[in-house]
């Protein structure tokens, strides 16, 4: 008898294509940003068909000179746990940053540098906003060499045909 | 009646030795009852003297003290004690130098006056933090408040306080409840899964998933069987990754997951998603026979 056990991908309904799930990354803050980089990446390792569209703010996460700074804001953020008028006093940010980055430090979490190209890797398609990439003065040569393509937002609705889409 | 004679002469001589012995005790007793007159006297003015002091009523409430002491302190305790005593006169003779003792006087100064200090603003804080005395006596607070953090760490990792919180008798409720430390997070629990169905297969047993409830149980050969089941060929990449992922198992005891078996094996991500389609991590747990790893990355 061979092994009696299905691999452990999703089972998908007959007739219906892979689930394909479509990440949208709108904001570049550490802790906004991480959420995107770990459901992706969750999503891949279930066997789920994943892209990711980065736009506005989100840029950063896949602009080489920023993605090892992006930082933690805790100003005009309800959940943070400190008063809005420390935390905007300056170097504050960069505390509650290098906090954020201590704690994944213990939690063996990877820096988004390193969680970009375990996307890539694992077959995520990273695209960077058209309109974005003008808005900020960028070029292609300013983003990661991970960065699959630069599309506009139709152009990301029509790849991603098919795919729960979810905004971050 | 020669015969009563002689017992009479007998009864006399006992009789005798019997009146001897009773003058004997009345003679006693006429030297002492001066004396005793005097010693029960003296016992009696002592306890008049501290029933006057009100020693005597204290007398029940000291009995009540030491029997909650006998019944609180262990002969353990008692050898710490007299430690401590050896540190706390230390301490006091560190206390009662002049300085401190001058410091001291200020301090109450200041606090005898303190109706006349003003609240503080924070701005006001912040501009006062500029002046000289306030920076050091800052510094000097810092220095205090690390010192005793420090003591804080240690008196909770010393086994006194351990035994305190083992003991959840009446008694620990006595001591300041200390929160237990949290426990660190871990995304990887060591502990078994928790299994609803159990499948057998091959004379094994298996989660209702697919993975080996039993790595030990694993042999390569076995694997091969899983492999061809999932439609795979295994190559030399594949044990690479298979051999590496038991040994991790078997040192950690924790599954693990795609980034760790591709830093630790050696084989990259893109690989790893080559060799074991669509999902990786699962795949190599369920053909390495260890159990189905935990966690996101």
């Amino acid at each position: 008898m061979t092994f009696p056990f299905a691999a452990p991908a999703p089972q998908k309904p007959a007739g219906v294509g892979p689930r394909k799930i479509a990440l949208v990354c709108a904001k570049g803050g550490l802790d906004e940003c991480f959420p995107v980089l770990i459901m992706a990446n969750a999503a891949r390792m279930t066997g789920i068909e994943c892209s990711i569209f980065f736009t506005f703010y989100g840029l950063d996460v896949i602009t080489e000179s920023r993605v090892d700074h992006l930082h933690v804001n805790f100003l005009g953020n309800p959940m943070s746990p400190m008063p809005n008028m420390v935390a905007g006093l300056p170097g504050m940010e960069a505390l509650g940053t290098s906090f954020m980055q201590k704690k994944m430090d213990d939690l063996e979490l990877p820096r988004p540098r390193e969680m970009v190209a375990m996307l890539k890797a694992s077959g995520c398609d990273l695209y960077a906003c058209e309109l974005a990439m003008r808005m900020f003065d960028r070029t292609a040569e300013d983003l990661l060499p991970e960065v699959e393509e630069i599309i506009t937002a139709t152009d990301f609705f029509e790849k991603t045909s098919g795919a729960d889409i979810v905004f971050v | 009646m020669n015969d009563l004679a002689q017992r009479l002469d007998a009864l006399d001589l006992k009789l005798d030795r019997l009146v001897f012995q009773q003058d004997r005790v009345v003679d006693l007793v006429r030297e002492m009852t001066p004396v005793g007159r005097e010693v029960l006297g003296s016992l009696a003015e002592q306890l008049a003297g501290w029933e006057d002091r009100g020693w005597l009523d204290l007398l029940p409430a000291l009995t009540r003290l030491l029997e909650a002491l006998a019944d609180a302190v262990e002969p353990d305790d008692v050898d710490r004690l007299s430690a401590s005593l050896v540190a706390l006169l230390e301490t006091l003779r560190h206390v009662t130098q002049p300085e401190v003792l001058d410091f001291a006087n200020d301090a109450a100064d200041v606090l005898q006056h303190a109706d006349e200090v003003k609240g503080v603003s924070p701005f006001r804080l912040a501009l006062a933090t500029r002046d000289d005395d306030v920076q050091k006596g800052l510094g000097l607070a810092l220095e205090i408040l690390k010192h005793l953090g420090r003591a804080r760490g240690a008196a909770s990792s010393s086994p006194r306080s351990a035994r305190a919180v083992s003991t959840a008798a009446p008694k620990a409720s006595v001591s300041p409840a200390k929160a237990p430390p949290k426990a660190p997070i871990t995304l990887t629990p060591a502990a078994a899964p928790v299994v609803s169905d159990v499948v057998e297969w091959e004379g094994l047993s298996f989660t209702s998933q697919g993975f080996l409830l039993d790595p030990k149980a694993w042999t390569p050969e076995l694997a091969e069987k899983m492999a061809e089941g999932l439609q795979l060929t295994l190559t030399e990449a594949h044990w690479v990754v298979l051999r590496w992922t038991r040994d991790e198992y078997f040192r950690t005891h924790a599954s693990p997951n795609v980034r760790r078996i591709a830093t630790g094996s050696g084989v990259g991500i893109q690989d790893l998603y080559t060799l074991f389609p669509s999902t990786p991590g699962k795949t190599v747990a369920m053909l390495a026979g260890v159990p189905k790893p935990v966690g996101c990355v």
